[in-house]
């Protein structure tokens, strides 16, 4: 059982010379004679190379070989399960890597930042495993333990753990560079309440769009300035204005409902298959575009749609008085939309100026909001 | 080391030595037979071994024989031993 034996099976004439010739040589075992021609005998496995030799040179052919013997079956078990076990081995190998946290990855700070929280994090992991990780104490830990943390999202994607850090703003109070309130509209101020900072203007004053209307600084009785967050309710009489215009004589151009469409087919300039027709219509406007064909980059095939719309044109001649309040309640929309949801109207006002074959209707609303948010 | 032919060799004392050197076979119950000193095999069946040896020949006669074991000049035979001839 524990010998390594190679059984050959041979065939041909005269096998004791030969047999006589291979045992000066080569140990053989078990030889049976099955039948004048045909016989087998075993040979140790160490053997086997130089015995193939000597079969062969003593003229007799082999009609098998085949082994036995524990090494012989260990060394073939090996080779027959080796794939399976290796197949095993490496997915014991992958389900366990799988569960582990390989990479820290930590965005959103700078890399000075971002070095510092991944050491930490490195050091207060209690182990790689994903399940030993709790990432809500993580968090903590981090918010806790940083002061450039304003909030922190700590997620395992796959087999990183990412930290994503929002670094905390400063009030602007803590900065350096304070900014003065300006004008957001155009108006004449009513009234002013300042809690912070130098006034820029006075009641009753117009400002325009932009003006500087308080300065980011205050000046004590030594005459030491003081950079600060300028503070103020400025309240004042807005104008809100829009216009509309009526023209005495104009031509307008309509679309019939006539229409048709020719295609192309390009290659990229190259027109290779177009579906046109001519024109027929005497007044028309044109509407083209192009779009891919094909999603990939392959062929850069492309369809391109020219729609052709018939119009026709008319002579319009009209009379302001006609339509004057109409285009009075056209103006007063337009300014309406630049009203806000809160804001009140004091007034409303509009003049009419005229000109060669036109008229233009100039309406203002009046509403008092505050300028110095 | 032992040896098995020597010891009985030596158990022979008023013969020459140098005549026992060329063959040794021994029987063992009629089922094993071993040889030394044999200069080849001349006929191998299950029922017929022949071998020679110096100046002569040996043919064993049995049923089922197997040659267990073969090398450059000692054998086993394996099997029902009937009949060893030396010619």
């Amino acid at each position: 059982m524990l010998k390594n034996r190679i059984t050959f099976k041979v065939k041909g004439l005269n096998q004791e010379r030969a047999l006589n010739n291979i045992s000066k040589k080569v140990k053989i075992f078990n030889f049976k004679r099955e039948d004048e021609k045909n016989s087998q005998f075993e040979v140790e496995l160490k053997d086997t190379k130089e015995i193939k030799k000597l079969i062969e040179n003593q003229g007799l052919e082999i009609v098998s070989i085949s082994h036995r013997g524990f090494f012989y079956n260990l060394k073939k078990a090996f080779l027959r399960y080796g794939i399976i076990a290796g197949i095993i081995i490496s997915l014991i190998f992958y389900l366990v890597q799988f569960n582990l946290v390989l990479k820290i990855e930590v965005w959103g700070g700078e890399s000075a930042e971002c070095q510092e929280v991944k050491s930490f994090v490195k050091d207060n992991m209690n182990s790689n495993f994903k399940s030993n990780i709790s990432t809500d104490n993580l968090e903590i830990m981090i918010r806790n333990n940083f002061d450039f943390v304003s909030s922190v999202s700590v997620a395992i994607v796959g087999q990183s753990l990412i930290i994503n850090l929002n670094p905390a703003v400063l009030p602007n109070e803590m900065g350096d560079d304070f900014q003065p309130i300006v004008s957001e509209y155009d108006g004449m101020i009513t009234e002013i309440n300042l809690i912070q900072g130098t006034l820029n203007v006075n009641e009753g004053d117009i400002v325009q769009k932009g003006d500087v209307l308080v300065l980011p600084y205050t000046t004590d009785a030594d005459g030491t300035v003081y950079q600060v967050q300028p503070k103020a309710e400025i309240y004042a009489n807005v104008w809100i204005s829009a216009t509309a215009s009526h023209y005495d004589y104009r031509i307008e151009s309509t679309r019939t409902g006539n229409l048709f469409t020719n295609v192309e087919v390009l290659l990229g300039d190259l027109v290779i298959y177009s579906n046109t027709q001519e024109v027929n219509f005497e007044e028309y406007e044109i509407k083209s575009y192009t779009e891919d064909l094909t999603k990939n980059l392959i062929l850069p095939l492309k369809l391109r749609k020219t729609t052709y719309y018939e119009i026709e044109t008319k002579e319009i001649i009209s009379n302001f008085d006609d339509v004057k309040e109409d285009k009075i309640a056209e103006a007063r929309q337009k300014a309406l939309i630049f009203l806000q949801e809160n804001d009140i109207i004091i007034s409303e006002n509009y003049y009419i100026s005229e000109g060669a074959g036109c008229h233009i209707v100039s309406y203002t609303i009046t509403t008092n909001k505050n300028i110095g948010e | 080391m032992f040896n098995f032919f020597d010891e009985i060799k030596n158990k022979v004392t008023n013969f020459d030595h140098n005549l026992l050197n060329d063959y040794n076979i021994i029987n063992l119950s009629g089922k094993l037979l071993y040889v030394e000193g044999h200069h080849g095999v001349t006929i191998l069946s299950g029922e017929t071994v022949a071998f020679k040896i110096k100046k002569g020949r040996v043919v064993v006669e049995g049923e089922n024989l197997v040659l267990n074991e073969l090398t450059d000049n000692t054998l086993l035979l394996q099997g029902k031993i009937n009949k060893v001839e030396i010619f």
